[in-house]
Order: C-alpha cells, then sequence, then structure tokens
C-alpha cells in the first residue's frame, strides 16, 4: 500500500470514528456517506466553549495586569525604604 | 499586552479537552490567579449575567475546592467541587473536578500547566474524563448551556433592535 493511500484509508477510519461517515458493506465499493450533523453540532459547542474561556481570559489579562503594576509599587516603595 | 490570539482549544485523546493561553505575566502571579480565592472569583465568573458567590480553596494536598455560580436573573445557581491530587507551586496543579448536577459520568481530572518564556506565562488547562462517553455529554450540554447565555445576551440586545423607546 502506498503512503498515500495508507494515509487516506487512516483518514477515514477516524471519520467513522467521529460518526461522520459510515460505510456500507459492499467489499467491493465500501461506498461513504456523510453526515455532517455531528460536524455541526460539535462547530456549535466549540463556538460556544472558545466564547466562554475567551471572556474569562480578557478578565483573567486584566486582573494580571493590575497584580503586576501593584508588584512594581511595592518593589519602588520598599527600595525608597532603604 | 494581551494575546487573545494564543488561544487553542484541542481534543488530544478520545477522552480529553486542552485548552491553552498566553499571558504577559510571570507564572507566580497566574499561578495566584488560579489558586486564590480573591483572585479566582474576580475572573472565573461564568457566562454573562453570572456571578460566584462562593470560591473557596484549601491549597494542599488533599485539600478540596469548592465553586458556585450564581445567575443573577433566574437566582439558578450551579456548583462544583473537587480535591488536590499534585500542588506544585507556580508549576503545576492537579485537581478532580464533579459538577453537583453531574450531567457527566464520574469525576474529570484536571491538570493546569504553567510555563514561562521571557515573562509570559503559557497556561494549559487539560481534563481528562473518565470516557469518551463522558466527555461528549459534557461537551454537550456545555454546548446547551454556552447558547443559553447567547439568548440571555440577545435579549438584552432585542429592546435595541425593535427600536423600542429607552
Amino acid at each position: 500500500m502506498t503512503s498515500i493511500a495508507a494515509f487516506h484509508n487512516r483518514h477515514l477510519r477516524v471519520l467513522e470514528r467521529a460518526g461522520l461517515i459510515s460505510s456500507a458493506s459492499d467489499a467491493q465499493r465500501r461506498p461513504r456517506k456523510l453526515d455532517a450533523r455531528p460536524l455541526a453540532e460539535a462547530t456549535e459547542w466549540l463556538e460556544a466553549y472558545r466564547k466562554y474561556w475567551e471572556a474569562s481570559f480578557m478578565r483573567l489579562d486584566g486582573l494580571l495586569g493590575e497584580l503586576k503594576a501593584a508588584g512594581k509599587k511595592r518593589k519602588r516603595s520598599t527600595a525608597k525604604l532603604r | 499586552m494581551r494575546f487573545p490570539d494564543s488561544f487553542k482549544i484541542y481534543m488530544p485523546s478520545d477522552r480529553e479537552i486542552q485548552v491553552s493561553r498566553d499571558f504577559d505575566a510571570p507564572r507566580s502571579l497566574v499561578f495566584d490567579a488560579f489558586t486564590k480565592p480573591e483572585l479566582v472569583r474576580r475572573w472565573l465568573l461564568g457566562p454573562p449575567g453570572w456571578t460566584m458567590p462562593v470560591c473557596e480553596i484549601d491549597l494542599r494536598i488533599g485539600g478540596s475546592y469548592r465553586y458556585v455560580w450564581r445567575s443573577e436573573k433566574d437566582g439558578s445557581q450551579m456548583g462544583m467541587r473537587g480535591v488536590f491530587r499534585e500542588i506544585t507551586p507556580v508549576e503545576r496543579l492537579i485537581a478532580t473536578e464533579r459538577f453537583d448536577d453531574a450531567w457527566y459520568p464520574g469525576e474529570a481530572l484536571d491538570t493546569t500547566v504553567f510555563e514561562e518564556r521571557r515573562g509570559i506565562t503559557r497556561t494549559t488547562i487539560t481534563i481528562l474524563y473518565e470516557s469518551q462517553e463522558a466527555r461528549d455529554t459534557a461537551r454537550r450540554s456545555g454546548m446547551e448551556q454556552g447558547m443559553a447565555a447567547g439568548y440571555d445576551r440577545l435579549e438584552t440586545l432585542l429592546p435595541t433592535f425593535t427600536g423600542e423607546p429607552t
């Protein structure tokens, strides 16, 4: 088997496991049927999940900026004391 | 500086979800932001319109943490708890997670790794579920919640769309 064919077969197996395609039991031709529904669901979920984390991480950016500024200020005031 | 484009979501295996993001701060600060309750409750607020009234963290191996989120709109609550399995200060945290209304079977194991390079900290959170089924159930319900939050936000925008007098 050429490496391209092996790669192609592996790709088909992954799609099959993910429920995206199903194959009929015709050993000669093995026609595949594409079911895009799980893909649409997964994409939708990913979008919602991404938005949730993105918003949280933006808040974390702000908080870290504040902590960094507070740390610098503290360092400066201790330097003055010395 | 902020690095919103560094944000990534992976599915490294059938049982895992991984989220990673870079932050412009040394990892000691990022570690604090993940482990000190007074800091965690400032950013881990849940979807828009939710607050985090309970955030307790007992940061020792075998110690537990408890988070509760509350919807300001209808008062509904969502709680989560877990136990620390490994704590390597500023580098790595491993803890279990279980939601009160556990819509996915079993517990999940969360590993959070903080890697610092030139003052920038890459934070990677990996959630390992007990099975692929558990991960996919968690994913599906997460999607529903995300969509519900989306509808809530839409509702707040609707008066503007319909041109209602304000």
